[in-house]
């Protein structure tokens, strides 16, 4: 069956991107971390996967729905986590350029 | 399984102009791969034939040609391997027609070893091969650019082709039972006029073209520059053959590599043969090894005791910018580098990264 899960998974795929921004940006004031911090290395390493389930769900369109389902709840999980292991909080999807042209 | 990465690139031969393209913002010739079959195909449904500059456009007939490119890890040498070619006789993808498109496939795991298979053995041989090692990749680029001197009504190309040295070797994306699919590949798609009473090769046949003779459906080759004529099938009275002084009947794959080098140049006369070559990067085993490491990954996701980690995801990591690389060298044209980064994960070549659990004949440890 091929499926193109973009669509479909959209709020997760801009919800894992959204924290790994996050994350970078929190853990960029942290350098160097690697071997020095256990959980800004885990944090750096959830980033990794985050980035590459959404990447693999923004763009797969040959995979049996079963498995992307099982990618999804890992990306849920990974975001679940990281959102308490950060502070941070996914951001809404909201078309920028639309929030550009009201404010102006 | 994500297919994103199987790359191609046209890089010479008069069908590479787009305007043989169907929708223009698609290639000309792409692979196609099908995880269900383990097939990679040699797909040309968005080329248009039908504004070749012959006259008899339902005479067109094709021949297809794909070849391995890779490194031999066991003597460093880089060769093209032919494996898969379109049927020599007409079969269900060799219909005559500038309008069939058509699909050929090849089948990594059922790989049989063609004859037309070459290996440069002599160093003095790269003197004729723009796969020089002492020039680095420059040379490989040498090879695959495309020199477009197009006036009108008058295309003219030339490129650069290895001189073909028929003998045997193995194969470098073959070890043991075990036929490797990642790499880059060589498309050759070529059209060719039929022989007809209306269109008698007699008219500007040159030694090296090769035809289409549509009585017993077989490809000709001239081997003297006369035309000749028709003459009693020494095997069915019935029938009429090219005479065999002046044809060949079954071109081999050095053949047909000939035709397109003299015919990219100015020598180029009566337009005897039309293609296009096409370089395709291929990574659909990569892919599938990157989902396994993201997958793994995941299943740590569900328990709330594992701690992820940098040395944990390092595989996955390593895989991701193996991918990354190889593309990024794709895209410059730099087809031998892309492939050694693909390879460099292979058994035989020491690490088989991403074939675990396989034996590594070089030194002796399983993966």
């Amino acid at each position: 069956m091929l499926i193109r899960f973009t669509d479909d998974y959209i709020n997760e795929i801009f919800a894992a991107y959204s924290m790994v921004g996050q994350i970078q940006e929190f853990i960029s004031q942290k350098e160097p971390f690697v071997g020095n911090s256990p959980v800004l290395d885990e944090l750096y390493s959830m980033t990794v996967l985050m980035s590459g389930i959404a990447d693999h769900l923004s763009n797969d369109d040959n995979s049996e729905p079963k498995e992307n389902e099982a990618f999804l709840m890992c990306l849920r999980s990974l975001i679940n986590k990281a959102e308490f292991m950060c502070k941070c909080k996914p951001r809404p999807l909201i078309d920028r350029r639309m929030l550009h042209q009201t404010s102006q | 399984m994500d297919i994103r990465i199987v790359e191609s690139l046209a890089t010479s031969g008069g069908l590479k102009d787009p305007s043989f393209r169907v929708d223009p913002s698609v290639e000309n010739i792409s692979l196609n791969w099908d995880e269900s079959l383990g097939t990679l195909s040699v797909v040309d449904y968005n080329m248009d034939y039908s504004i070749l500059p012959w006259q008899l456009y339902g005479d067109v007939v094709k021949k297809v040609f794909l070849t391995y490119n890779g490194k031999n890890c066991s003597n460093g040498q880089l060769v093209e391997t032919v494996v898969m070619e379109s049927s020599s006789e007409d079969d269900i993808n060799q219909i005559p027609g500038f309008n069939n498109s058509n699909e050929w496939a090849y089948t990594p795991s059922t790989l049989t070893y063609p004859s037309e298979i070459k290996e440069m053995t002599d160093i003095s041989e790269f003197a004729t091969s723009p796969y020089d090692y002492s020039q680095g990749f420059t040379v490989v680029k040498q090879f695959l650019t495309a020199e477009a001197n197009a006036s009108i009504g008058d295309p003219m190309y030339k490129a650069f082709y290895r001189a073909p040295h028929l003998t045997s070797f193995i194969p470098p994306n073959v070890e043991g039972n075990k036929v490797y699919t990642d790499g880059w590949y060589t498309s050759y798609v070529c059209a060719v006029r039929t022989w007809t009473s209306a269109d008698p090769v007699v008219n500007g046949s040159s030694k090296g073209d090769i035809v289409f003779y549509g009585a017993n459906k077989k490809f000709y080759l001239n081997i003297t520059g006369v035309g000749g004529t028709l003459i009693t099938d020494p095997d069915d009275s019935n029938a009429m053959i090219p005479d065999t002084t002046n044809w060949q009947v079954d071109p081999n794959f050095a053949d047909w590599q000939s035709l397109m080098m003299d015919n990219t140049g100015d020598a180029m006369v009566d337009d005897p043969i039309y293609f296009i070559e096409t370089q395709h990067l291929v990574t659909v085993e990569l892919n599938k090894a990157i989902l396994k490491e993201l997958k793994a990954q995941c299943n740590a996701c569900t328990s709330n005791t594992t701690k992820f980690g940098v040395s944990a995801i390092a595989n996955y990591m390593k895989l991701m910018q193996k991918r990354l690389g190889a593309w990024v060298q794709f895209n410059a044209d730099l087809y031998h580098e892309a492939s050694n980064i693909l390879e460099s994960s292979r058994k035989l070549c020491y690490q088989c990264l991403y074939h675990p659990g396989e034996y590594n004949s070089i030194n002796g440890s399983v993966c």
